[in-house]
C-alpha cells in the first residue's frame, strides 16, 4: 500500500513543483540571454536586464517558500479538509500515510535544492570557466582534508555526521510541518491558525532546547561517557551531540503526529 | 456471525455539547437500513464513527466485530455528504484510485454506469457541476462489493430526477449480503426503498423497527409515524 | 403499467395485489418469464427484499413458480389465474356494492342503475 500511496503523492504534488522549476528555468535562461546583448547601451536593455534578474533571484527564493508552502498546503488539504474524508477512509495505516507524504516531501526538498543550484550554473554559462571552478572547488576540499586531518583525526566520522545531521534536519522540518497541523485539528474549529501558532511554538521550543544542550556541551566530560574516545576531538563530540538532539527532535515531531492522528482524529 | 454494525453504550460529546448519547444498536447483514431523524440529530455523528472519522467518547462501536480500522476500512463502502474528491483528477484517475487501494472495487461496473450517465473518463472533475460530481462519487461507493454501505444523505438537496436516479444506482448494486444504511430527513422518498429503520433524536435511538410492521401494526407509512413522534 | 404504492398498508401486500394484477390483465402472460428480483424492486423503487417476499407469497399462492436455474415464471394454468381474477373481481364489487349501500342503494337497485349506465340512459 506504500508504493501506491506514494505514487498518488507524487502526482499529486508534481504539478505544482514542475511548473515552478520550469519558471526558475525560464527567468535563469531569459536573464542569461539579456546579458548577450549588454554592449548595446540602452536605457532599456538595462531595464530588461535588470528586470529579468530581479525576477531570477526572486524566483530563486520562490523555489524554497513554495517547497514549503507546497508540503504544508498537500498535507493539510489532504488530511483536514473534505478530501480528509476520503483519506482517512482508505484501508491504509497513519504510519503509512505519514510516511508516503514525508518521503515525497523529503525528494521534492531535495530536488529544490539541486534545481536552484543549477539554475545559478545556467546564469553562469560562459562568464566562468567550470573547469577552474571544480579546480578550486578540490583545492578546497584538499586544504578542508588537510585541516580535519590536523584537527579532527577522525574526518570520515565528522563528514559522515555531517550528513546525517542534514538529513535529519531537513526531516526535522518536514515533520514540524505536519506535527503543526496535527495539533491544529485538535480543537475543530480554527485549524490553520492554531497549526501556525503550533508551528512558531515549536520553533521557539527547539530553538530553546538546541542552545541549552550547545551551551553544556563544552562543559561534559565526554571521556567519563566515552572512555575509549581517546583521540577524538571535540568537533566530533560536538556534531555528535547535535546529531544525537537532532534524531530526539525528529523522533518527537514524528511520534507526536503519528499518536495525534491515530488517536484523535475528529473531522468535523 | 456478528452483526455487521454494533454499538454498545456509545457517547460523544463534543467540548460540552452531547451528540450522541448511550446508544445501543445491532444492524444485521442484508438489510437496508434508514437513519431517519431531524437535521442535528446525531445522524452524520453516528456515521463518522463508524467510518473512524471521529473517535467515541465512551463506549464502543463496532464493524464485523471489530473497532474502525484498516481492517473495517476495507469492507465499508461511505459516502460523506461531501465532495470529497480531488478537483484536479479526471474520472479515469479518481477510478483508479479506487481500484488501486479497494480490492472489492469493481472498475466495469463503474464504468458501465459512468458511460450510462454519458461522462467522459478524460472529465476533469473541477469541470464537472456540483450534481454530477455527487453521482460520480456515488457510483465509485456502489461499485464496491462491500459488506456495509454508510450513505450520509444522498438524497438531500437533490431534483426528483437526481432522486431517482440516485435510488436505482443502490437498488441496482444491492447485494443480498450486504447491509446499506441509509441517513437522511427525508423520508417519504425513501420509504418504500428501506426494510428497517432506526428514529434517532437528540442523540438518543428511539426506534428501530422493520417498515412493514410499523405499517401492518400502526396502521400508517413511515413517513407519518416519523412526523408524530418528531412533532414539533 | 406503472406501479402504484402510495396507500399506507405494507408495502409488499402492495406488491402482492400489483403483480396480480399484471398477471390477470394479461401484461405478464401465462407462461412467461419474469424480470429477476432486482430489476423488478428497481422498477419498482423497493427494496429487493420486499420484492423478494412479495414474489414468495405469490409462488406459495401457485401463481408464479421458479426454476432454479432459469428463473421465476407466470403460472400455465390457466384456470389458476382465472381464480385469481375471479378473486379480484370479487373484491372490487364487494368494495362497489358497500360504497353504493352507503349511498343507500339496495343491491336490487344497483344492479337496474348498473344497466341503465350500460346503455347509457344515465
Amino acid at each position: 500500500m506504500l508504493s501506491k500511496l506514494l505514487k498518488y503523492e507524487w502526482k499529486a504534488t508534481a504539478r505544482f513543483f514542475l511548473p515552478i522549476y520550469g519558471l526558475l528555468f525560464a527567468m535563469a535562461v531569459a536573464s542569461r540571454i539579456s546579458w548577450l546583448f549588454s554592449e548595446v547601451d540602452n536605457v532599456w536593455n538595462r531595464v530588461l536586464e535588470i528586470t529579468l534578474l530581479m525576477g531570477y533571484i526572486f524566483m530563486f527564493g520562490g523555489v524554497f517558500v513554495a517547497t514549503f508552502l507546497v508540503i504544508a498546503y498537500r498535507f493539510y488539504k489532504n488530511m483536514f479538509t473534505d478530501e480528509g474524508y476520503l483519506t482517512f477512509t482508505l484501508p491504509v495505516s497513519v504510519g503509512n500515510l505519514l510516511t508516503s507524504k514525508l518521503i515525497i516531501a523529503f525528494i521534492w526538498s531535495v530536488f529544490s535544492t539541486i534545481i536552484a543550484v543549477f539554475s545559478i550554473v545556467i546564469l553562469m554559462l560562459g562568464y566562468v570557466q567550470f573547469d577552474t571552478i571544480f579546480q578550486q572547488l578540490g583545492m578546497v576540499w584538499d586544504e578542508l582534508v588537510r585541516a580535519m586531518a590536523e584537527y579532527a583525526p577522525h574526518s570520515w566520522l565528522i563528514l559522515t555526521e555531517g550528513i546525517l545531521l542534514v538529513i535529519l534536519a531537513l526531516i526535522a522540518s518536514i515533520l514540524r510541518i505536519f506535527a503543526s497541523f496535527a495539533v491544529g485539528q485538535l480543537t475543530g474549529k480554527h485549524k490553520v491558525l492554531l497549526a501556525i501558532g503550533a508551528y512558531f511554538g515549536f520553533g521557539v521550543v527547539e530553538q530553546f532546547f538546541g542552545l541549552t544542550v550547545l551551551m553544556i556541551t563544552p562543559y561534559l566530560n565526554y571521556r567519563e561517557v566515552f572512555p575509549d574516545a581517546y583521540g577524538i576531538v571535540t568537533g566530533e563530540i560536538v556534531l555528535l551531540v547535535l546529531l544525537i538532539v537532532q534524531l530526539v527532535v525528529t523522533a518527537i515531531y514524528g511520534v507526536v503526529t503519528w499518536v495525534l492522528m491515530k488517536r484523535n482524529v475528529n473531522l468535523q | 456471525m456478528n452483526p455487521i454494525l454494533e454499538c454498545r453504550n456509545l457517547n460523544k460529546h463534543f467540548q460540552g455539547t452531547i451528540a450522541l448519547q448511550n446508544i445501543n444498536l445491532q444492524v444485521p447483514r442484508g438489510r437496508i437500513v434508514g437513519l431517519l431523524g431531524p437535521n442535528g440529530s446525531g445522524k452524520t455523528t453516528l456515521i463518522k464513527l463508524a467510518n473512524g472519522l471521529l473517535q467515541p467518547s465512551a463506549g464502543q462501536i463496532l464493524i464485523d466485530g471489530m473497532a474502525p480500522g484498516i481492517e473495517t476500512k476495507r469492507i465499508v463502502s461511505y459516502l460523506p455528504e461531501r465532495t470529497y474528491l480531488s478537483e484536479w483528477m479526471t474520472v479515469r484517475q479518481v477510478i483508479d484510485f479506487f481500484a488501486d487501494f479497494y480490492a472489492d472495487f469493481n472498475r466495469d461496473k463503474a464504468y458501465d454506469m459512468l458511460t450510462r450517465l454519458g461522462l467522459q473518463s478524460t472529465a476533469r472533475l473541477k469541470t464537472l457541476s456540483k450534481g454530477t460530481k455527487e453521482k460520480v462519487q456515488l457510483i465509485l461507493v456502489m461499485s464496491r462489493e462491500a459488506q456495509l454501505y454508510l450513505l450520509d444523505e444522498p438524497i438531500g438537496g437533490v431534483d426528483p430526477a437526481a432522486r431517482d436516479y440516485i435510488l436505482h444506482t443502490i437498488i441496482g448494486n444491492y447485494n443480498p449480503n450486504a447491509t446499506v444504511i441509509i441517513s437522511t430527513h427525508l423520508i417519504s422518498d425513501i420509504e418504500n426503498v428501506l426494510d428497517d429503520v432506526i428514529f434517532i433524536s437528540r442523540g438518543e435511538i428511539v426506534l428501530q423497527s422493520n417498515v412493514d410492521d410499523i405499517r401492518e401494526t400502526q396502521g400508517k407509512t413511515v413517513d407519518a409515524l416519523f412526523r408524530e413522534v418528531f412533532r414539533c | 403499467m406503472a406501479w402504484d404504492l402510495k396507500s399506507d398498508r405494507p408495502i409488499y401486500a402492495q406488491l402482492i395485489e400489483q403483480i396480480q394484477l399484471r398477471i390477470v390483465s394479461g401484461s405478464y402472460p401465462p407462461g412467461e418469464k419474469l424480470p429477476s428480483v432486482r430489476d423488478m424492486a428497481a422498477d419498482a423503487s423497493v427494496n429487493p427484499n420486499t420484492m423478494q417476499r412479495a414474489l414468495m407469497e405469490l409462488e406459495n399462492e401457485g401463481l408464479l413458480y421458479s426454476q432454479r436455474t432459469s428463473g421465476r415464471f407466470v403460472t400455465e394454468d390457466v384456470e389458476k389465474i382465472m381464480e385469481a381474477k375471479n378473486r379480484l373481481a370479487m373484491d372490487v364489487i364487494e368494495e362497489f356494492l358497500e360504497k353504493m349501500e352507503s349511498l343507500g342503494y339496495s343491491t336490487a337497485q344497483t344492479v337496474d342503475l348498473l344497466k341503465q349506465a350500460k346503455e347509457g340512459k344515465v
